[in-house]
C-alpha cells in the first residue's frame, strides 16, 4: 500500500501511468471515504440509542407527557390546621346528541336506573327533538359516569369541567372570597391569590407546569365557626341589621377568625353583591364609640402627663364651643383614672385628651394606625374618615369615639398593640411566627402603659360595664362602646352601634377580640340595649368556646381588683 | 477486479450488520413505544384516581364542616347525654391529684390466664370437637 502511495505521489507530477489505474485508484480512495462517513453514522445512531436506553425515567415521562396543556386549576385554600375551605371538584356532564340516538325509550329507561331523580318526561323530549347537541344532566360525580359508561348507549358523551368548590359554605365566606363563572378569584383571597400569582406568572414569561401547593391561612376554622355561629345568634336575639367579629393573635397579628353578618354562600355568589353583605370587619367604617377611650386612656398615660392616680372632675357637664358633653352613667363627683375607664366617663375621657392636646391626640391615633388604611392582604378594605382640620371639639368627641370613622379591624389591630406591650404589627390572614411579626413591629406606647391598659381592661369586666363578658377561668379583658349612630345628619339615640373590645388571658394576652353589633334592639324583657348587654356576652360565649380550643390554660384566682380600686 | 472478492465479503458483513441494526432499531423503537403508551395510561389512571381523591376529600370535608358537626351535637345532645365544656374541666397532668397506679400484667400472662379460665369453665354449649365431627 504505502508503496503504491509513494509511487502514486511520485507519479502525480510525472505522468506515467495509463488513464485506466488512474481511476481505479480515484475509486477507491473515494469509497474508502463513504465507507467511514457511512460506517460513522451508524456509530452515531447506535451511541444515541445506547444514550436513550440508560435515560431515566423522568427524562422518558417528560417526553411523553409534553404536550399536555395546563388545566385552568386553582390552589386550595386551608386553615391553619389543614381543613379545606377551598377545592376544585372535576365535574363531569351528560350530554346527548339526539340524532344519533336509536331508540329514546331504552335510553330513558337505563339512564333512570343510575339517575332516578331524573325527569322522565322532559328527558325524553329532549332525546326525540331535532337538536344536535342537548345538555341531560350537570355535575356528575365519577362514580356515576362510570356507570352511565356501562349502560353502552350511543349518543350520549360527558364533558368534565373543574369547578371551584366551598365545602365550609359560609363559614369563612368573607375571608376566602368566590370567584366568577370562569374561575377567576372576584372577592376575597379568592382575588389576592390571582392578582399575586398573576403577577408571578408574568416575571416567569409563562406559566409554570408545577402542581399548585395549597394556601394555608391563618384562620382557625374552628374558632371561625364559633364567631359566626355566636353572631349569628346574637343578630337573631337582639334583632340587629349587622354583627360583626374578629380575633386577632396578639403577638403575630394573624388574624384567627373574622366574620360579618349578613354574609353569603360562596358557592352560589349571586348575593354577593347585596349592599348589606359587605364585610364590614375590613371594609365598614364606624364611629367606634367609647371603645375608643381605651386608646385616650393609653395616650394620656403614655405621654407621662396622666398617671393612673390623677383625677379629673366630672361633676359638671363639659361645655364646649355651643355644645354640652354628658355622661351616660354620670357619677358628679371627682374620678380618677380607672374610675373615668369603668364608668365610662366621657367628661374624664374628653379631659384626659385635652392633657395632650388636639394635636398630639391626632398624632397618637395616627401612630397607632386607627386613622390611616390598614395594609391588609383582603381587597375589600376602607379607608378611614377623620375632620379635614381638627379643631379643640373633634378632640374632645373623638375621644369618646364620636367624629372619626374607621374599620373594626383596625381597632382590633391598634387593641392589640395596646394588650402585647405596645408593638403594633399589621395584621394578616396568612401564618406568621412571632419572629417574623417582630420584625415590621412598631413600638407605639411603653410597656409599663401596656400593663396598666390591661389591668384597667380587666378592672372593666371585673366591676365595670364588660361584666357580662367574664368567662371563670381564662381572665378576661375589655372595653364596651355603645355609639349613637347619625340619622338625617344627627346622632340618634334609636339606633346604635355597639362594640366590646376584648383581650384574654389579659395577664399576658394572646388574644384579641372585637365584637360589634348594629342597631341591637332591647332584648326581650330588658329596656336598653347598650354594649355591655348585648356585645359583652357575644365575647363571652365566643371566649367561652374558643379558648380551650386554643389551648387557653384556664386559672380561677386571678384579680387586679384590690390592686387599682381601693373603695 | 482484483478486489472483488474483498469487497464482496465486506459488503455481506455491511449488510448483515444493517439488518441487524435495523431489527434492534426496529425493536428499541417498539418497546418504546409500549412504554410510552404504558406511561400515558398510567398517567390518565393517576389522574382519574386524583379526581376520586379530590372528591372524596371534598366530602370528607362537607362532612366535617364544623356547623354541621354542631347541629348533630345539639340534635342528639339528649340521647348521648352530651354537655358544653367548662372551663373548671381543664387541666395538665400535673395539676390531676396524685393516682396510685395498678400493675398490669402483661399480655402474655394475660392471655394464659385467660386460657386456663376458658378451660376450667363448664358451660352448656357443645363440646368443640363434637362440632367439628358434625360439620
Amino acid at each position: 500500500m504505502t508503496q503504491f502511495l509513494q509511487k502514486r505521489s511520485e507519479t502525480s507530477r510525472i505522468k506515467f501511468e495509463g488513464s485506466g489505474k488512474q481511476t481505479i485508484s480515484q475509486a477507491r480512495a473515494r469509497m474508502g471515504t463513504a465507507m467511514v462517513l457511512v460506517s460513522l453514522a451508524y456509530v452515531i445512531i447506535v451511541g444515541r440509542l445506547v444514550v436513550l436506553g440508560f435515560a431515566g425515567e423522568e427524562t422518558l415521562t417528560r417526553l411523553a407527557i409534553n404536550d399536555i396543556s395546563i388545566s385552568a386549576t386553582r390552589p386550595d385554600i386551608r386553615d391553619r390546621n389543614g381543613e379545606t375551605l377551598a377545592t376544585d371538584i372535576v365535574t363531569s356532564s351528560l350530554y346527548a346528541e339526539p340524532k344519533r340516538i336509536v331508540d329514546a325509550d331504552e335510553a330513558v329507561e337505563k339512564l333512570v336506573t343510575v339517575l332516578p331523580d331524573l325527569d322522565v318526561k322532559a328527558v325524553y323530549k329532549r332525546l326525540t327533538s331535532k337538536a344536535g347537541f342537548v345538555w341531560l344532566k350537570r355535575e356528575l360525580t365519577p362514580a356515576t359516569e362510570n356507570k352511565i359508561l356501562a349502560l353502552g348507549l350511543p349518543g350520549i358523551g360527558f364533558r368534565t369541567e373543574t369547578r371551584r368548590f366551598y365545602p365550609k359554605g359560609e363559614t369563612a365566606s368573607h375571608i376566602v372570597g368566590h370567584v366568577n363563572i370562569d374561575n377567576v378569584g372576584i372577592a376575597g383571597l379568592e382575588k389576592y391569590i390571582d392578582d399575586r400569582s398573576l403577577k408571578e406568572l408574568r416575571s416567569l414569561g409563562l406559566a409554570s407546569d408545577k402542581e399548585m401547593k395549597p394556601v394555608y391561612l391563618s384562620i382557625d376554622l374552628r374558632v371561625q365557626h364559633f364567631v359566626r355561629d355566636e353572631l349569628a345568634k346574637a343578630m337573631q336575639r337582639y334583632n340587629a341589621i349587622a354583627a360583626g367579629a374578629v380575633m386577632l393573635e396578639v403577638n403575630t397579628g394573624e388574624v384567627v377568625a373574622m366574620a360579618s353578618l349578613p354574609d353569603y354562600d360562596p358557592n352560589y355568589p349571586v348575593d354577593a353583591l347585596k349592599k348589606d353583605r359587605l364585610n364590614r370587619v375590613s371594609a365598614g367604617l364606624f364611629e367606634m364609640g367609647s371603645t375608643f377611650k381605651t386608646f385616650t386612656t393609653a395616650m394620656a398615660l403614655d405621654s407621662g402627663q396622666v398617671s393612673m392616680k390623677s383625677r379629673f372632675d366630672a361633676t359638671k357637664p363639659l361645655r364646649i364651643a355651643g355644645h354640652t358633653i354628658n355622661d351616660f352613667h354620670a357619677k358628679k363627683r371627682v374620678l380618677s383614672v380607672p374610675e373615668v375607664f369603668i364608668y365610662s366617663s366621657n367628661i374624664g375621657t374628653a379631659k384626659m385628651a385635652d392633657v395632650v392636646g388636639t394635636k398630639g391626640h391626632r398624632e397618637f391615633l395616627h401612630r397607632i394606625g386607627l386613622l390611616s388604611k390598614v395594609a391588609f392582604e383582603l381587597p375589600e378594605v376602607a379607608k378611614p374618615v377623620e375632620p379635614d382640620k381638627w379643631r379643640k371639639i373633634n378632640s374632645v368627641t373623638i375621644s369618646y369615639g364620636h367624629g372619626a370613622q374607621t374599620t373594626p379591624l383596625q381597632t382590633a389591630v391598634a387593641g392589640a398593640a395596646l394588650m402585647n406591650g405596645g408593638k403594633l404589627i399589621a395584621p394578616t390572614l396568612f401564618p406568621r411566627s412571632e419572629a417574623q411579626a417582630k420584625q415590621s413591629a412598631q413600638q407605639v406606647i411603653s410597656s409599663s402603659t401596656s400593663k396598666q391598659m390591661r389591668n384597667l381592661m380587666r378592672l372593666n369586666v371585673e366591676k365595670g360595664s364588660g361584666r357580662r363578658a367574664e368567662v371563670p377561668g381564662f381572665r378576661v379583658g375589655g372595653k364596651t362602646g355603645t355609639a349613637e349612630k347619625v340619622v338625617n345628619g344627627r346622632y340618634s339615640s334609636e339606633k346604635r352601634f355597639n362594640a366590646f373590645l376584648a383581650a384574654f388571658p389579659i395577664d399576658d394576652p394572646k388574644y384579641v377580640v372585637l365584637v360589634f353589633i348594629d342597631e341591637p334592639k332591647p332584648e326581650k324583657g330588658l329596656k336598653s340595649a347598650t354594649a355591655g348587654l348585648n356585645a359583652a356576652p357575644v365575647v363571652g360565649n365566643i371566649i367561652r368556646r374558643a379558648a380551650p380550643v386554643l389551648g387557653v390554660r384556664p386559672d380561677f384566682d386571678y384579680k387586679v381588683g384590690p390592686l387599682l380600686v381601693s373603695n | 477486479m482484483r478486489f472483488a472478492p474483498m469487497l464482496r465479503s465486506i459488503d455481506v458483513l455491511l449488510l448483515l450488520g444493517l439488518i441487524v441494526v435495523v431489527a434492534w432499531t426496529f425493536k428499541v423503537k417498539y418497546d418504546s413505544q409500549n412504554a410510552l403508551d404504558r406511561v400515558a395510561e398510567l398517567e390518565r389512571q393517576i389522574a382519574a384516581e386524583k379526581v376520586e381523591i379530590d372528591l372524596l376529600k371534598s366530602d370528607w370535608s362537607l362532612l366535617t364542616n364544623p356547623a354541621r358537626l354542631q347541629e348533630l351535637a345539639e340534635r342528639y345532645a339528649d340521647e348521648l347525654n352530651l354537655q358544653d365544656l367548662e372551663a373548671s374541666q381543664l387541666a395538665n397532668e400535673q395539676e390531676l391529684p396524685n393516682f396510685r397506679l395498678e400493675k398490669i400484667q402483661p399480655p402474655s400472662e394475660t392471655r394464659e390466664a385467660e386460657n386456663q379460665a376458658d378451660k376450667s369453665i363448664e358451660t352448656g354449649s357443645i363440646p368443640a370437637s363434637v362440632s367439628q365431627e358434625e360439620q
